[in-house]
């Protein structure tokens, strides 16, 4: 694992490394990224702090993480696999582009394609799902085109500048991503053959 | 944290206790009790020890559930609350299967409920349970609680995957529900 790679068109994901440390801590301290994350109203954390979790996460054999990197090896977010539930065959699809620049270009839809491919066919999953903010549309779009459907609203779930939010559930399903598969390979060879 | 006792007309909840492991542990291997609840690995042991270790944390209350001759019948809990969203979870289980279907439950998650709006002042309960528990959704339905989902092939029993219904009651509703 401290070795896995894997490569896509637009990004590359890769093991956490403790030279991220410092882009974490700068990506945390800043609220536009924070609001769509669970960590909003933490206190700041230390470069020091952060490499001790960077450090820790290698041992957590339940959650798997990779940092998400261009092509070109500029860093710009992380992608997750959390709560691997190895009896129920689940586990949490995260993610965070926390270098703004990098928002809204395929770039978080594409890592969450990889991962997820790897969660289904590698560590064998039948279920992937996850949590955001109702009012995070950009990140609902991404997660459509990844593949996962909407399961559910936790109605005033979470509490954040004097407000109650909505927290939304999505699940993508083994049967559903190996169809998706499928039609995608027909496609191709349909395209192909014209 | 240790609950306070409350009392309803036919039940009365006290707090769970490590002396209550062996009862506890008899409903959890009970396969008539198993087949609803999501109970997995459990040993006398380690029921102990997560009592302890719950009754020492902040976000956690549990309560035995006893009828007339201080009979156990089932437990209660407040599980994972969180004070800044204002949010805990609810697990019930009836564990003595002859008191199933007499209103049991609707008793101790009324009680658990006013304790969590009234005393914690919170905002949020939501639980999740097994799509084929027809029984328990009738009751959390008749207590307040309104469907807010499906985590689909969540759960891994006998051989297959079974879907959860995740369910919530808000605060707001629970007053409208209980002016009267």
């Amino acid at each position: 694992m401290s070795r896995l790679v894997i490569k896509g068109k637009k990004v590359i994901l890769r093991p956490l490394s403790l030279k991220d440390a410092g882009r974490f801590c700068q990506w945390f301290s800043d609220r536009e990224v924070t609001k769509f994350l669970s960590m909003y109203d933490q206190a700041p954390i230390s470069i020091k702090e952060e490499m001790e979790w960077i450090r820790k996460s290698y041992r957590d054999k339940s959650n798997f993480r990779l940092a998400i990197d261009t092509i070109d090896g500029r860093h710009i977010g992380t992608v997750s696999l959390s709560s691997i539930d190895d009896f129920n065959k689940n586990a949490e699809y995260g993610i965070f582009i926390g270098d703004k620049r990098y928002w809204g270009q395929g770039y978080g839809t594409e890592a969450g394609k990889l991962i997820v491919d790897y969660g289904f066919k590698k560590l064998k999953l039948h279920r992937i799902y996850l949590r955001y903010l109702a009012y995070n549309i950009r990140g609902l779009k991404s997660y459509r085109k990844v593949g996962f459907k909407s399961e559910g609203r936790k109605r005033q779930h979470i509490f954040r500048d004097g407000y109650w939010h909505d927290e939304m559930l999505m699940g993508i399903l083994r049967e559903e991503f190996l169809k998706n598969l499928k039609s995608q390979k027909s496609n191709l060879r349909t395209a192909a053959k014209k | 944290m240790i609950a306070p006792i409350l009392k309803g007309n036919r039940i009365i909840l006290k707090p769970i206790a490590s002396k209550h492991a062996a009862v506890r542990y008899r409903w959890y291997t009970d396969p008539k009790v198993a087949e609803y609840q999501d109970f997995l690995d459990v040993s006398l042991k380690k029921l102990r020890n997560s009592i302890i270790k719950r009754r020492r944390s902040k976000d956690y209350f549990g309560w035995m559930i006893s009828i007339k001759h201080n009979r156990l019948i089932g437990e209660i809990q407040l599980k994972r609350i969180n004070f800044n969203d204002k949010v805990g979870e609810l697990a019930i289980n009836i564990g003595e299967t002859e008191f199933w279907g007499q209103g049991y439950a609707s008793e101790a998650i009324k009680l658990v409920s006013k304790f969590f709006f009234n005393r914690l002042k919170l905002n949020r309960i939501e639980l999740d349970v097994f799509s084929k528990n027809i029984g328990a959704i009738k009751c959390y339905q008749k207590c307040g609680f309104e469907k807010e989902g499906v985590k689909r092939k969540a759960c891994f029993k006998n051989g297959k995957f079974y879907d959860l219904i995740l369910m919530g009651i808000l605060r707001e509703e629970w007053q409208k529900k209980n002016k009267s």
